[in-house]
């Protein structure tokens, strides 16, 4: 079984982040566009050193030295968790090679044990990124021996297991159950926004108190009740921590005996369940009983707009991936009933109105990973359809802005409904509450569309490359909350009696830039989509 | 009805493509586009269709340039590539309708086109089942009954007989004689040399991307020699 695994966990990583392609493709274009990619990787990469390391170096200069190790395991694991969560199932039970694997005299475990291997390369890499740094300041730092130190560096690999474990283990429920299901998209989408409604709600558990009490002056309190809100969240944080901040190999050891057991649990869960779910996966339901009936002509834009819908809810990984924002947006609207953002942010050095840039931050999340910045990818080998109809390209592009406008108004409506209720505006902030994230939210959309159309990627295996993976995922599923961002800080810094004229202002060159961005977009030349 | 002149299309970095290509197919016309794997005859139909650009040349269909006005060029034509991959998550009939919406097919001009090719084709109780799981064969006829819905005056297709069943080929072939019968043309590609002998009356032999003959089959295919032996002999003497 061993060479099997060699084999196949070559095969696996070969590719990871399309490195192979990248190798020994001919394509300048392919090439930029890895470039692109590896830009925006590593540009990520810095943010992360930089805030963990920050982080860390913050906690120490406080003097809640004590927190740091658990803080980074407990960062390493909930940024492997979301990096992994809701790719896991899709790379398990990836389906463009089964048929030929299944012929072959290879053993299930052999196949789930490189392809978790190919999830823990790629959590392993996400767990130096956070650790290490971490680790580094400490030990510059703190000083707390060789011991610690070594301990700390083997915590790196041992760290990602649990959570891409965790990962493995969602990802086998969800797909075990929808390819038991007639709607598997359906059933995918409503069980992850359960997820997330619920991760949320849990985060609201948080005995208030453990938080509302901390105190800036009393230093040494905070150490002690974030470790203890740590523990209760997540044990494992505190096992690992200690081996790092007190050279404790029993906790390490302790550690890693769970991570390992979990991982067999897993593995083996994984493994009985292979070939079912797998099988599960591929049942094709033809009815064979089509009868002709009355057709009906549409209009050129409106059968356009029925694909795109078509398209986005066929598959659960599109939807999953780009419903989150919008559900997001919305609990973000709801928790205006339960927070007070200017009394929880009251100790701001600047004195900032937030009920004034809320409507800005409701767009950012709303048009977070939007399904329009990997709309043209998403079309891949049939965009030859596309290309050879009578079909003007900005009809195209207008069927993808459309769908997505009509995606998102009911969050929009709801969320606007909520914030309303909640923060209660004057009849002028009320205007800007609707008028500002409908055009952040416009421009969101169409400068995501231009960042697929420089970074298209047409040619894949699996929709996880296009939706997790692809630059322009990336790219534009953060730009959206860039530009909101950028749109937030005139608004934060303006007195009150200026508000509606820089809103205004606002809108006029967020507008502009979608209007100049959609006329760019529609210039451009499909033949040079490759 | 379609003029190829000087058509050059070199891929960067490599020495593949099509080179100074030209051809002439007129209306009635059923020609066949033959070459080994990698010839250049896909490249030549993608150009034709509008999917790729070309660095030379012109192409005319029905009188209107590809590069010009290309929307106004594919109204006039329609195209099969040779691995029909297919909106995968729309159901056969939710396909037809697509492209005839498209095309703004009249609501019972498509149904009584659609009817009819979908019963030829024994596809009919499959239209309502997701493109997904049909097979090769009938995604290909889907292809073909998309084709045929808009009553293109040229129909362009690559390798159109590759996993069709016996009965399906024949039917395609009455097909392509009732459209040129309608004054309208067939361009295609094929390998099966004894296909493209017996249906079609024009034929192009097309070598590392520069064509090696051209012309009526009749008078490309004589002295008892069939199409198979012509072309051989053609790659032959240009490897010699």
């Amino acid at each position: 079984m061993m060479w099997q695994i060699k084999v196949l966990t070559k095969l696996e990583l070969a590719n990871m982040f399309s490195l192979n392609v990248l190798r020994h493709t001919k394509d300048k274009k392919a090439r930029n566009t890895g470039i692109a990619l590896g830009i925006t990787i590593g540009f990520l990469m810095m943010l992360v050193i930089a805030y963990v390391g920050g982080k860390s170096y913050g906690f120490i200069k406080l003097g809640a030295e004590e927190i740091v190790p658990a803080y980074i395991v407990f960062m390493s694991s909930i940024f492997g968790l979301i990096f992994c969560a809701f790719k896991a199932g899709k790379i398990i039970f990836k389906d463009n090679c089964y048929d030929i694997l299944a012929s072959m005299p290879i053993g299930k475990t052999s196949i789930v044990v490189s392809r978790y291997i190919r999830l823990y390369a790629e959590g392993l890499v996400v767990s130096c990124l956070v650790m290490i740094p971490g680790i580094a300041v400490y030990g510059a730092m703190v000083r707390p021996g060789i011991l610690a130190i070594v301990l700390g560096l083997a915590s790196v690999m041992v760290v990602p297991i649990i959570p891409i474990s965790l990962s493995v283990l969602l990802g086998v429920l969800i797909t075990g159950i929808s390819s038991r299901m007639k709607n598997k998209v359906l059933f995918e989408t409503v069980f992850v926004v359960a997820i997330v409604v619920a991760v949320f709600a849990i985060s609201g558990v948080v005995p208030e108190e453990d938080l509302e009490n901390f105190d800036l002056q009393a230093l040494g309190d905070i150490a002690k009740k974030l470790s203890d809100i740590l523990h209760k969240v997540y044990p494992p944080t505190i096992w690992f921590g200690n081996a790092i901040g007190g050279g404790s190999i029993l906790k390490f050891a302790m550690g890693t005996i769970v991570s390992v057991g979990i991982l067999f649990i897993v593995i083996s869960i994984t493994a009985i369940n292979f070939e079912k779910i797998n099988r599960g996966l591929r049942v094709n339901t033809a009815k064979h009983n089509y009868k002709m009936g009355k057709l009906e002509n549409r209009t050129i834009m409106k059968a356009l707009v029925v694909r795109e819908a078509k398209r986005y809810f066929s598959s659960g990984v599109y939807v999953t991936n780009t419903i989150i924002g919008p559900v997001m947006a919305v609990i973000f609207a709801v928790s205006l009933f339960f927070v007070d953002m200017n009394e929880t942010l009251g100790g701001l050095p600047i004195n900032i109105d937030l009920n004034g840039i809320i409507p800005v931050l409701f767009a950012g999340i709303l048009g977070m990973n939007s399904p329009i910045a990997t709309s043209v990818s998403m079309e891949g080998k049939e965009f030859w359809i596309i290309r050879t109809l009578p079909v003007p390209w900005k009809d195209v592009l207008k069927s993808k802005l459309l769908f997505s406008i009509m995606l998102l108004l009911p969050f929009y409506v709801v969320g606007e409904v909520v914030m309303v209720i909640a923060l209660k505006p004057s009849i002028e902030k009320l205007v800007w509450m609707i008028i500002l994230p409908a055009t952040i939210i416009i421009c969101i959309l169409v400068v995501g569309l231009a960042v697929n159309l420089k970074f298209p990627k047409l040619k894949w295996d699996s929709e996880v490359e296009v939706v997790k993976q692809s630059a322009s995922a990336m790219i534009g599923g953060l730009g959206g909350v860039l530009i909101a961002l950028v749109a937030v800080i005139p608004l934060a810094l303006v007195p009150e009696n200026y508000y509606g004229l820089v809103a205004c202002m606002v809108c006029i060159i967020v507008l502009t830039i979608a209007i100049i961005t959609n006329h760019m977009n529609n210039k451009i030349d499909l033949k040079m989509l490759d | 009805m379609l003029k190829i002149h000087n058509l050059t299309k070199c891929y960067k970095g490599s020495d593949k493509g099509v080179h100074q290509l030209n051809m002439h197919i007129n209306k009635g016309d059923i020609y066949a586009f033959i070459g080994h794997n990698g010839a250049g005859k896909t490249t030549t139909l993608k150009c034709v269709t509008g999917i790729h650009d070309f660095d030379e040349g012109e192409i005319i269909i029905d009188g209107i340039n590809i590069r010009e006005n290309p929307l106004e060029c594919k109204k006039h034509f329609a195209y099969i590539p040779d691995n029909p991959d297919l909106y995968e998550y729309l159901t056969g009939i939710q396909y037809l309708n697509f492209v005839a919406d498209i095309f703004q097919v009249e609501a019972k001009e498509r149904r009584d086109k659609i009817e009819k090719y979908a019963d030829a084709f024994e596809i009919t109780e499959s239209l309502g089942d997701l493109i997904s799981t049909y097979s090769h064969g009938m995604k290909q006829k889907l292809a073909i009954i998309s084709a045929l819905v808009h009553e293109p005056k040229l129909l362009i297709l690559d390798e159109p007989f590759v996993g069709l069943d016996p009965k399906a080929a024949v039917i395609l072939k009455d097909m392509m004689r009732e459209i040129c019968a309608n004054g309208g043309a067939v361009f295609f590609s094929t390998h099966v040399l004894e296909v493209a002998e017996k249906l079609c009356n024009k034929v192009a032999i097309i070598k590392d991307g520069r064509l090696l003959s051209s012309g009526n089959m009749e008078d490309i295919v004589r002295d008892g020699q069939s199409l198979e032996d012509i072309f051989m002999e053609a790659i032959d003497d240009v490897a010699d």
